[in-house]
């Protein structure tokens, strides 16, 4: 069947003529604009071959460039269980080597006459697509003649191809947009179709059978469409697709079943915990009508207005009047099937709980209360201007025909676009934002340093958390950084020491502690005891594995004045449990934490410290266990300086070293010489300092 | 008082006529002017659409900024958005966006751009309203507070936020020594913070007038109108300082250098390479624009053969030259396999560049790379807004219009000779500034 379609668009907007007079003022009068144009939408030409291939060619002989898009209606949809990736890996295959040439050979062959090569895979299609100059596209032709009829799959062509596309998914993983739209996508579709993304685990599976099978039975000329768009005759293209690809068969190509999306309820958080992002990525989405829905004229009037420019009012709120952002975004994917809502910002860390708060303020309004009438005209006059600009070139007038022919939408919609936007009224925005829209029954995705905005966006929605890769996480390892260290541990040698210890300059107690290494458990321990007696008492039993200083158990009682303080836990390698009483628990209580790599307990960080390069201006970070709270934390530890010391026991050259706690800094001098014995330690902030006095082995 | 405005009248010059004879692809006509006030401007016809693209450079970028004050000309161009004597604060890209337009800003080391793309009849919109914000920006405080905001935002998502963000901007300040290129564009969060809204004023004052800036206008335009238009809305407004051009160049370099960066943000090491080169307008610049299709365009170029194919090393690599009006540099940007080492990477470019330098290159690689170019440089002139840019781009950076049109031939005349000595002459070890961003362990911080 051969047919033509000429569109005109009659774009009428108001009418005015061009001022010639002017003022001698500075300032000139704000112009109106001049008498619009007629647009007629370029020709282009469609038809159909004989083995079922559907051709679009659009001329335009302005440079002499010619490109030529073969596009098959099947993309990562159909992605079999296990091995997402595979439709994107074949389109890429395609020209990595042909029954005569080589991946090398291919390109050489088409970048000698100066031509590019492209492929691209989406849910549901995929593309080659080459660009030349079109005294050479007789080369085009034979050049996708022989990929696309003779492609051979080559074994080290696959392998490499898989050896990016891991690298291809760290990179993902560094990217905190790409991780929230993933996350997104992942919860929107579930096991709908287009919920399918490639994981490691995928692209490993994939194998070259696989591609020949989904080639042969995907990649025929009845599943495809092919755009030639430039410098180019209709006629001189008809001719060569007989001659190139019309001994190509026809096939059955596979359908996907579009089924699986999950529903949803209620409005959740999903935080997925990037620790020390200054940043938190936003995504909030939910499903939406696929393409063909007739509602479509006014869910994109309604979306210009929400968010959909820079004159929206997410954009006038959130970046414009709060300046809490860059960018802020909403929009509607159309797809083939269910299309997704998506809105979207960037913000730095501290502002996340307000700028959340904002967003879904905004998206509820836009359902529950009527535009104004000035919005409406706004946003309508943008998209029916901003139609020319979006058919300048042969590649955009064919994107916005193919899309159509892609989507299975009427091509007379696309003729029709204006006056359809142009109908839209106020009631039908909020209709359709009502139905199409949902602030109660969202998935929020957070991409950002959990530690910062968890407690503070939870009056907004439950929160569920997660580590960056989509791992749940719990609570209490959340905020905690592993390490791997190699600890010297054959500093920690036996001894018995004495320290003084004043308040406020006032003599307190002493400080007795033994360091002696036993065998427990068929392991060498470490075991600290210490105790103070005077005004305050304290005994403390801790016990620590020699090799790597990981903790095996802790006792800790002590009494201030009327208050008694203490802890108790045992430990296996992934937790520790037992119960603490401090001030903010008199009572005893019963906690149960994970650990993570690398993590001491806090009375050993003194041990630790030594065990590890003292250099000035080096900083350490541990995982420790606080015996007040029975909880993990991070404390970080610098070292400073060289400087002399002196205390009952004697002078000491030593190294100050600063430990960074919530409750004030403290102060550790190390014997410069090994294995650097702690000589002094100071807590500025409650004027408590301990001095060596005495020490032996 | 009032007075028509007869094109005769107009202190036109028209600097060059139309070449009707045997147009080469990717040419194109325009017609220069200059108004009284000293603002040059541009006209080009293109009738294939509705539509017009408005193009306006300012001559100042961050090469301008004084010390203390990194990322300024960038802040300012967001104050540009800000509002002016007859336009509200945003109104500026609301009327564009009304209009169906879109509308943008740019800001590099040396000039700052502004554009729009309008259907044809909104010209007359354009026109005033960029007028209105070079005669008189309105600059308050609370606007300046917002837009300081706002650019802190947009440099926490494009660099602290990103991976390679730091190692982006590290390599090209270590790259200079030559003061004015020697800071980063988007400008320090502390210089950010210490900067005032009279600062703007000045910066204003200074920079933002018709004879420090060049107006482009593309698409269905009619000549004589649209200069009409202009002189309307331009040709009132003093004509403000001449600004000279920066000057200076970046001295030998007596050694590599060499910096590691730990990127907290990064999974796949990569490593960012500069190598110094001369200003745009150099001679040698078209064998180096070729020599970045030789060794990085497609898939057959010399390093993705290498690295990515044959080695197996990187999974991307790029490079190529920057256009600038003062020294400039020649970028290679490579990433790592998983499991590959990057220094792996990095000795592999120099194995080819060493080849380049000591084998040469047959006749048909330079074909492909002239042929290459030669698409890039007909596509890359499609659209009236591209066709703005190039005719901004040789009237900036070659200070010659003209050779918007007889520039691909220098291209198509370089030789093999040229390629061996142009290679031999800028990539040696200590004209190099290699940055590589490792990802950082958290264990030894």
């Amino acid at each position: 069947m051969r047919w033509q379609i000429k569109k005109v668009f009659h774009v009428a907007l108001t009418v005015a003529v061009i001022a010639i007079a002017v003022g001698a003022q500075a300032a000139e009068p704000r112009p109106k604009p001049a008498k619009i144009k007629k647009l007629s939408f370029p020709d282009f030409k469609e038809f159909e071959t004989e083995n079922g291939m559907e051709v679009l060619v659009v001329e335009h002989h302005e440079q002499p460039i010619v490109s030529i898009y073969a596009v098959f209606k099947t993309g990562g949809a159909l992605d079999p269980q296990g091995k997402e990736s595979l439709a994107g890996f074949t389109i890429d295959q395609l020209n990595k080597g042909t029954k005569t040439r080589s991946a090398l050979e291919l390109a050489e062959w088409i970048e000698s006459v100066g031509g590019s090569v492209n492929t691209f895979s989406e849910r549901d299609f995929s593309a080659i697509a080459v660009t030349i100059l079109s005294d050479y596209i007789g080369t085009a032709y034979e050049y996708l003649q022989d990929v696309l009829l003779n492609p051979a799959f080559p074994e080290d062509e696959l392998e490499l191809l898989r050896k990016q596309a891991k690298t291809g998914l760290e990179f993902e993983l560094s990217s905190p947009e790409a991780m929230a739209r993933r996350h997104l996508r992942d919860l929107v579709y579930g096991d709908h179709p287009y919920g399918k993304q490639p994981s490691v685990e995928s692209v490993e599976a994939i194998t070259r059978d696989d591609m020949v099978a989904f080639y042969k039975k995907n990649f025929v000329p009845n599943n495809m469409m092919v755009a030639v768009v430039g410098d180019v005759k209709w006629k001189d293209v008809k001719k060569s697709l007989k001659t190139k690809l019309g001994d190509w068969q026809p096939g059955t190509p596979q359908q996907v079943a579009y089924s699986g999306a999950p529903d949803t309820d209620k409005t959740r958080i999903y935080l997925y915990h990037k620790p020390g992002a200054v940043q938190t990525e936003i995504f909030i989405g939910h499903l939406a009508p696929n393409a063909k829905h007739p509602d479509w004229p006014a869910m994109t009037v309604g979306n210009r207005i929400l968010g959909g420019g820079s004159d929206s009012r997410l954009f006038m709120n959130i970046r414009e009047t709060k300046g809490w952002t860059y960018h802020v975004r909403t929009g509607f994917a159309r797809e083939r099937d269910l299309g997704q809502f998506v809105a979207r910002t960037p913000v730095r860390t501290e502002v996340t709980d307000s700028a959340l708060v904002e967003l879904m303020t905004e998206i509820e309004r836009i359902t529950a209360e009527p535009v104004s009438q000035e919005e409406l005209e706004n946003a309508k006059s943008y998209l029916v201007g901003n139609f020319p600009l979006t058919i300048e070139t042969p590649d955009q007038i064919a994107f916005q025909v193919a899309q159509y022919t892609l989507l299975g939408l009427d091509k007379k919609d696309l003729e029709k676009y204006r006056d359809r936007i142009d109908a839209v009224t106020v009631e039908d925005i909020r209709r359709v934002m009502a139905e199409r829209v949902h602030s109660d029954r969202a998935y929020i995705v957070l991409v950002g340093d959990a530690t910062a905005i968890r407690e503070k966006v939870e009056p907004v929605a439950e929160v569920a958390l997660f580590d960056i890769a989509g791992e749940p996480m719990s609570l209490e390892s959340m905020a905690v950084e592993a390490v791997d260290y190699q600890y010297n541990t054959a500093l920690i040698e036996d001894r018995k020491a004495t320290y003084a210890l004043t308040v406020q300059s006032m003599a307190i107690g002493e400080l007795n502690v033994t360091v002696e290494r036993k065998q427990a458990g068929g392991e060498n321990v470490i075991q600290v005891s210490s105790n103070i007696a005077g005004m305050i008492t304290m005994d403390e039993d801790m016990t620590f594995r020699a090799k790597d200083l990981s903790p095996v158990s802790y006792k800790a009682k002590m009494v201030v004045g009327p208050n008694t303080l203490g802890a108790e836990f045992s430990f296996t390698e992934a937790r520790g449990s037992g119960v603490v009483q401090s001030m903010e628990s008199p009572e005893p209580k019963e906690v149960n934490f994970e650990l993570v790599d690398g993590t001491i307990l806090d009375g050993a960080l003194e041990y630790a410290i030594v065990c590890l390069p003292l250099e000035v201006k080096t900083t350490y970070r541990f995982p420790v266990v606080d015996s007040q709270t029975g909880s993990l934390h991070n404390v970080d530890v610098e070292i400073l300086e060289v400087v002399d010391v002196e205390t009952p026991a004697g002078k000491f050259s030593t190294y100050k070293v600063k430990v960074k706690r919530p409750e004030g800094d403290q102060y550790l001098y190390f014997g410069k010489d090994a294995p650097h014995i702690l000589v002094k330690q100071e807590v500025p902030a409650q004027a408590m300092n301990l001095e060596l006095k005495s020490i032996a082995n | 008082m009032k007075r028509f405005i007869v094109l005769g009248v107009l202190a036109l010059v028209a600097l060059s006529a139309y070449a009707y004879a045997a147009k080469k692809p990717g040419h194109v006509d325009y017609k220069e002017y200059k108004l009284d006030n000293g603002l040059r401007v541009i006209l080009s016809e293109d009738r294939s659409v509705p539509i017009a693209a408005v193009n306006i450079w300012y001559h100042v970028g961050s090469a301008h900024e004084e010390e203390g004050r990194s990322g300024f000309a960038h802040l300012f161009e967001h104050m540009m958005f800000e509002g002016s004597e007859n336009v509200e604060k945003r109104e500026h890209s609301n009327l564009i966006q009304r209009a169906g337009g879109n509308y943008n800003g740019t800001t590099n080391q040396d000039r700052t751009l502004y554009f729009e793309i309008v259907p044809a009849n909104q010209l007359n919109l354009v026109l005033w309203l960029e007028a209105d914000r070079m005669r008189s920006l309105k600059i308050t405080t609370e606007n300046f507070e917002n837009q300081r905001n706002a650019v802190k935002e947009e440099r926490l998502m494009r660099i602290d936020n990103q991976p390679y963000g730091a190692a982006f901007l590290t390599v090209d300040t270590l790259s200079y020594d030559f003061k004015p290129y020697s800071h980063t564009v988007i400008g320090k969060m502390v210089d950010l913070d210490a900067a005032e809204a009279g600062d703007v004023q000045r910066f204003f004052d200074n920079y933002y007038s018709p004879s420090n800036a060049v107006l482009v206008i593309v698409g269905d335009i009619d000549m004589k109108k649209t200069m009409k238009m202009v002189e309307k809305y331009f040709g009132e407004i003093p004509a403000g300082r001449v600004v000279p051009p920066i000057s200076g160049v970046e001295n030998p370099h007596a050694a590599e250098r060499r910096k590691v960066i730990d990127d907290k943000n990064a999974n796949v090491p990569a490593i960012f390479m500069n190598y110094m080169i001369p200003p745009h307008a150099h001679e040698d610049t078209p064998a180096l624009d070729l020599l970045s299709n030789i060794l990085t365009d497609g898939e057959s170029s010399r390093l993705y053969q290498r690295l990515v194919k044959k080695e197996e090393a990187a999974v991307a690599v790029f490079g190529g030259t920057d256009s600038r009006r003062g020294p400039s540099v020649f970028r290679f940007v490579a990433a790592s396999n998983v499991g590959v080492d990057i220094g792996t990477c990095e000795s592999l470019i120099y194995e080819e560049l060493d080849r380049l330098k000591t084998e040469g290159i047959a006749s048909e690689e330079l074909e492909k790379a002239k042929k290459q170019f030669r698409t890039d440089f007909i596509q890359s002139r499609e659209t009236v807004m591209n066709k703005a840019e190039a005719l901004q781009h040789y009237a900036f950076y070659h200070d010659d219009l003209s050779a918007i049109n007889k520039d691909i031939d220098e291209y198509m005349a370089v030789t093999q000779d040229d390629i061996i000595r142009i290679a031999k002459k800028y990539f040696t070890q200590e004209n190099r500034t290699v940055v590589i961003a490792n990802p950082a362990s958290r264990a030894d911080s």
